[in-house]
């Protein structure tokens, strides 16, 4: 686990781009120790999952109910499914003592005989790319699969992959659900869909240009208000389509706010939710807050809804309100370093809104801090004030600011 | 003697060693509690203090019939857990602590393999009403400027008998150990390199940092050891994981490693700012362990990993290209292994620059080498003609490359390849096969296996040629990889009848006057089905040995048993264990000389309970001070039987005063499953007829042997009886009987 982690976390260091992340993938082979990637068929851990879950995760595509029917709403049969699947069928395991007596270290191989079968035909298939021909590699059946997944010219690869980015930036993808790409389910911007995978594929399938492209386009920067004309609008991003910070983002946000880390077990101090391995550690707020359990590769894990048991959790839950009166925490070090109301207020604007308060935000804070029973109780509640408003706890929520007159955007 | 000694040591609370000391202190005529505070400071310090070597020599003049009951009379199994700091500096003299469990009181020798190291036992200054510490004692090593740099295995030789090993690296640099509290950043331990970065991961979520500067262009290599050393060492429990990662000023990630020698990390970093950063070293899943130990070389010198070809003809000039990192233009340099060089891995430092490099693995051979050739040679087709017997060197250069040899056989030859890669330092995880000129696969292998463990190369064993003709050996990367570091030598050789042999364990405890055994099993190869005579060497004076043999055919377990001699004195020795078969492959043969020396694996008790085996480099024996059980005795030690006939020999043991734990008996070595088992075939222990479990303060039981109605004659099979103490929920302490004798007669007509 934390060798595919690490190496995850260099392919983004490292601008690795995509098509080898996806290469190193499914061509993975070795100690699960060693080489991350090689974990990939230790968490598919059979030919079903693997055919599956490739399908699903790199090409958009469902392909579990060709397993044993044709697809309903596709174009898939078994035929298709076993072909598919033969590319994995001679992926194996052997113990290896690398690492010593107790180490228990998977080593990921390719046998050198194994064949996928239609069961109801039992034909043989030979290995096949989805609307492709059959191909292979004398060594390896996966290389010739990475070549077809990973080639410009397969559409579906740079469209899955495009089409994920945009939903993570825009809160919706062009295909809804986000993997599951079909004929029967189209874009809703054909055009949009064919230049950004284009683009991508043409820039080396490169995830930062990507990101940019994306995050710098006329699309992205829409105000999230509507009007009255598109205000129906869910899906042909007419406005920006406004959405809660992810669990992981939101908790470490709220403990760079308050000054006040998370600290999960057997992990150092100072561990931010968005560097946790996977999800063996458990937090109340994350769970609440729809962390995956990483127990399917399907996007729908993550809930993106809202719903009132993470509102009353940052209202009135510990999480809140133990970080917000921490010793060690940003209101206390402010309290402590004798600043003045207007100075700490000033600050905890700025943590939490990425803004100054207005003047009379201003105001009203340094009434409320003096009516307090104690300094440090108003500065409390005017934190958690912050921290409970849309402005926090949604990503891209256009401000129209009432003082200035001026819009400000928050993240 | 009185028995308030006796007692004293038997009972090892604060007083009644006190009590003790001063009594020994006394017979011995030493002035000062101090300096008998101990019966380690005189015990272990003869070789290196002369004043006290008279009075050694005075103790076991005067009083040896009393030192048996002088030392602390328990069961006991030393174990080494960590070294602090696990490195020493050559050309230094360094203080090492070590962990052990168990207890090390009374530690009088080190043994440190190879040449160039010593280490000298130092016993903790003793005030009055304290009590020596047992698991913690301090060794001070001497590293000759010539002792090659590397890992070495550390025994401590000790009254409750010979240590489990222990690791001690030897490095280049000074050795720099972490400071108190080096988990941030912030409070990074200073590191001058070049030097060796010392530490512990000492716990669950420890991270330690050193912090460094380096000017602009500075490459800096960061070999760790952690994993490696603790992997072969008998500690029962988990392992270390390490991961390095080197940061920036900021703190940004310059580079990261998690595995690169098995489980410990390599890296290689070229520095393009100058500036101030941070080596940052934890286990890998955040987990730690007070026994964790680390050894970090940080060096701006040339590292080598590998050279090629592997492969070197001993006494013959060779040019070998360097494979590593920090290397310079100029690869390839000569190397001339010494006549005398035994055939095998030779791990060799190389002169670079005029300096000395780190050591690299080679394999010296005395077979006609021949050398992978440009050519492309991945199909049989294209594969280059070997006559064999041949050492082929060759390394898989790109991905997905598989290299060929051909090589002639006619019908009924055999043959015999291994690789010898993995176990060398190459990244190739080899596979090997044996194919015919159309690519048909005849015979094949992935990883070979000696004994009970497995290792990433490849043999392929005594094949024979269906036809005379043209085959072809095929070897690739087992994941298709391939590069500079993939180096290979293959021994192809006829397949020729022997044995091999394997020693289990690496250490046999004796006391004066009682015996122990030692366990050796063959693996018979080519076609060899005859017995094998065991034999042992350099065993510690006063020590006898009886050795049986291996039965033929189907036998695959023998047995030793050593006793020393009642007036036998503390010392130690490392043993070569051999056998020896006179073999005629054919009727009208001429017989052949059969040797082969023990390979040595250490036992290692798992946690779960079961027991393992990993290698060690040497079986040591050790005279000890008496254990729980004082002797096992035997009604009976020539057992005849008729075929179909069982006997009952009654066993008598001799307690240890004080000592009523339970005791049992067995007539071969088993734990959970049988691990040696040198009846002849048809006889057996019969154990559901046998009282093998001696209670609370008894003192006998019985064991009973059957031979069923078609045991075929055998002449005088050496048999062991134990007398086996648990020392825990896992492990266990055996003592031995005087050789038992077990025959069968032939059937009545």
């Amino acid at each position: 686990m934390w060798s595919m982690h690490n190496w995850m976390k260099e392919a983004f260091r490292t601008n690795r781009t995509f098509d080898k992340v996806v290469r190193e993938l499914v061509t993975a082979k070795g100690s699960t120790y060693s080489n991350g990637p090689a974990n990939y068929f230790r968490i598919f851990g059979n030919t079903t999952d693997l055919t599956e879950s490739t399908a699903q995760l790199f090409l958009g595509v469902r392909l579990e109910c060709a397993k044993c029917h044709h697809h309903p709403f596709e174009k898939y049969g078994q035929d298709d499914y076993y072909a598919f699947s033969a590319f994995f069928s001679r992926v194996g395991t052997k113990r290896s003592e690398e690492f010593g007596l107790f180490g228990n270290e998977s080593v990921v191989i390719v046998k050198t005989s194994g064949e996928a079968s239609n069961p109801r035909t039992r034909k043989r298939m030979e290995p096949t790319p989805l609307e492709g021909e059959p191909t292979d590699h004398p060594l390896d059946r996966r290389i010739a699969l990475a070549d077809w997944l990973t080639a410009k010219d397969n559409t579906y690869f740079a469209r899955s992959i495009v089409n994920r980015y945009m939903s993570y930036l825009l809160g919706r993808g062009l295909v809804e659900p986000v993997d599951d790409l079909r004929s029967t389910n189209p874009p809703t911007n054909p055009e949009l869909m064919d230049a950004l995978a284009k683009h991508f594929a043409e820039s080396g399938f490169d995830l930062k240009q990507l990101i940019r492209v994306i995050m710098t386009s006329r699309l992205y920067q829409l105000d999230s208000q509507p009007t009255e004309q598109n205000v129906l609008d869910q899906r042909f991003y007419s406005h920006y389509h406004v959405k809660r910070l992810p669990a992981e983002p939101l908790l470490d946000a709220i403990d760079q706010v308050t000054g006040s880390p998370t600290k999960f077990k057997n992990l150092p101090a100072g561990t931010r939710a968005t560097e946790l391995p996977d999800a063996e550690y458990p937090n109340y707020f994350l769970n609440t807050f729809a962390k995956p359990r990483r127990a399917s590769v399907c996007e729908c894990e993550r809930s993106p809804d809202e719903n009132l048991v993470q509102a009353l959790h940052t209202l009135n839950g510990d999480t809140l309100t133990t970080k917000l009166a921490d010793k060690n925490g940003r209101i206390a070090r402010l309290t402590n370093e004798k600043k003045s109301a207007e100075e700490i207020v000033q600050e905890l604007y700025h943590a939490a809104l990425c803004r100054p308060p207005s003047d009379a935000e201003l105001q009203t804070s340094i009434e409320y801090v003096n009516e307090s029973p104690t300094p440090q109780e108003g500065y409390e509640d005017i934190l958690w004030g912050l921290m409970n408003s849309k402005y926090f706890l949604f990503v891209h929520l256009f401000q129209v600011s009432q003082i200035q007159g001026q819009s400000s955007r928050t993240f | 003697m009185p028995n308030i000694c006796r007692a004293a040591f038997v009972d090892t609370s604060p007083s009644a060693l006190r009590s003790a000391v001063k009594l020994f202190a006394n017979l011995c005529g030493f002035a000062s509690l101090r300096q008998a505070s101990g019966i380690p400071p005189f015990l272990s310090a003869a070789s290196t203090r002369p004043a006290t070597l008279v009075k050694l020599l005075l103790l076991f003049i005067v009083i040896p019939p009393l030192l048996p009951q002088l030392v602390v009379a328990q069961t006991g199994y030393p174990m080494i857990m960590s070294l602090k700091p696990t490195a020493a500096q050559v050309g230094t003299a360094s203080e090492i602590e070590f962990h052990t469990r168990y207890s090390m009181f009374g530690a009088y020798q080190v043994l440190v393999s190879g040449d160039g190291v010593s280490g000298e036992v130092l016993h903790p200054e003793k005030k009055e009403g304290e009590t020596p510490s047992l698991t913690k004692m301090k060794v001070r090593f001497t590293v000759d400027t010539s002792a090659m740099p590397g890992v070495r295995d550390v025994k401590i030789a000790t009254p409750q008998g010979i240590s489990t090993v222990g690791q001690l690296v030897i490095v280049q640099d000074p050795v720099v150990y972490e400071t108190a509290k080096n988990n941030t950043r912030d409070e990074a331990a200073e590191l001058p390199v070049p030097a060796t970065a010392c530490g512990v991961i000492e716990a669950n979520e420890d991270v330690d940092f050193f912090k460094f500067s380096v000017e602009a262009g500075t490459e800096l290599n960061f070999h760790v050891r952690c994993a490696r050393l603790q992997d072969r060492i008998h500690d029962m429990q988990r392992h270390a994981d390490p991961m390095i990662t080197i940061r920036n000023s900021m703190g940004g990630t310059v580079a990261a490693s998690d595995n690169s020698f098995f489980g410990d990390p390599f890296l290689s970093v070229k520095f393009d700012r100058a500036g101030e950063y941070f080596l940052e070293i934890r286990d890998v899943r955040y987990h730690g362990n007070t026994y964790w130990e680390y050894s970090v070389e940080v060096t701006n010198r040339p590292f080598i990993s590998n050279v090629f070809p592997m492969g070197i003809s001993i006494g013959q000039e060779t040019s070998v290209e360097l494979v590593g990192t920090s290397l310079p233009d100029n690869k390839q340099i000569k190397v001339t292994l010494p006549a005398d060089t035994p055939a095998g891995p030779a791990w060799k430092r190389l002169t670079l620059n005029d300096a000395v490099t780190n050591p690299v693995a080679a394999f010296a051979t005395t077979l006609p080498l021949t050398l992978e050739s440009d050519a492309t040679n991945t199909t049989p087709e294209g594969a280059q003609q070997v006559a064999i017997p041949a050492g082929i060197n060759g390394r898989i250069s790109e991905d997905s490359d598989v290299d060929c040899f051909r090589f002639t056989a006619k019908k009924g030859e055999k043959f015999t390849f291994e690789i010898r890669a993995r176990r060398y330092q190459s990244s190739l995880d080899p596979y090997l096969r044996i194919i015919n000129l159309e690519g048909k696969q005849l015979s094949e292998n992935d990883d070979l296996r000696d004994f009970k463990r497995s290792f990433a190369d490849s043999r392929i064993e005594n094949w024979t040629a269906p036809a005379d003709g043209e085959y072809a050996i095929e070897i690739r990367d087992m994941h298709l990889r391939g590069g500079a570091s993939f180096v290979y030598f293959i021994e192809a050789t006829k397949a020729e009848p022997h044995f091999r042999l394997y020693a289990d364990t690496d250490k046999t405890l004796l006391a004066p006057g009682s015996n122990g055994v030692v366990y050796v099993q063959v693996e018979r190869k080519n076609g060899f089905t005859g017995d094998v005579q065991l034999h042992i060497e350099g065993l510690p004076d006063g020590v006898e040995a009886v050795c049986g043999k291996i039965l033929p055919d189907k036998g695959r377990d023998g047995c030793i048993i050593l006793r020393a001699a009642p007036d036998a004195r503390l010392s130690v020795g490392n043993v070569r264990i051999f056998g020896t078969s006179s073999w005629k492959p054919a009727d009208d043969a001429e017989p052949l000389a059969l040797e082969a020396v023990a390979s040595v694996y250490q036992e290692m008790y798992q946690p779960g309970g079961g027991r393992g085996h990993w290698p060690a480099d040497t079986h040591t024996v050790s005279i000890g001070a008496p254990q729980d059980v004082r002797a096992v005795k035997l009604s009976d030690h020539d057992v005849v039987l008729k075929p179909g006939e069982s006997k009952k020999i009654e066993v008598t043991i001799e307690r240890a005063e004080g000592f009523d734990k339970n005791v049992s008996l067995d007539m071969r070595f088993f734990h959970l499953s049988e691990f040696c088992n040198t009846f002849p075939p048809g006889v057996k222990f019969d154990e559901s007829k046998s009282s093998k479990l001696i209670t609370g303060k008894n003192v006998t039981g019985h064991v009973v042997i059957t031979a069923a109605a078609d045991a075929a004659p055998v002449d005088r099979q050496l048999i062991p009886v134990t007398a086996n103490v648990s020392l825990n929920f896992v492990m266990k302490t055996s003592f031995a009987a005087d050789p038992l004798w077990v025959s069968v007669a032939p059937a009545a007509e």
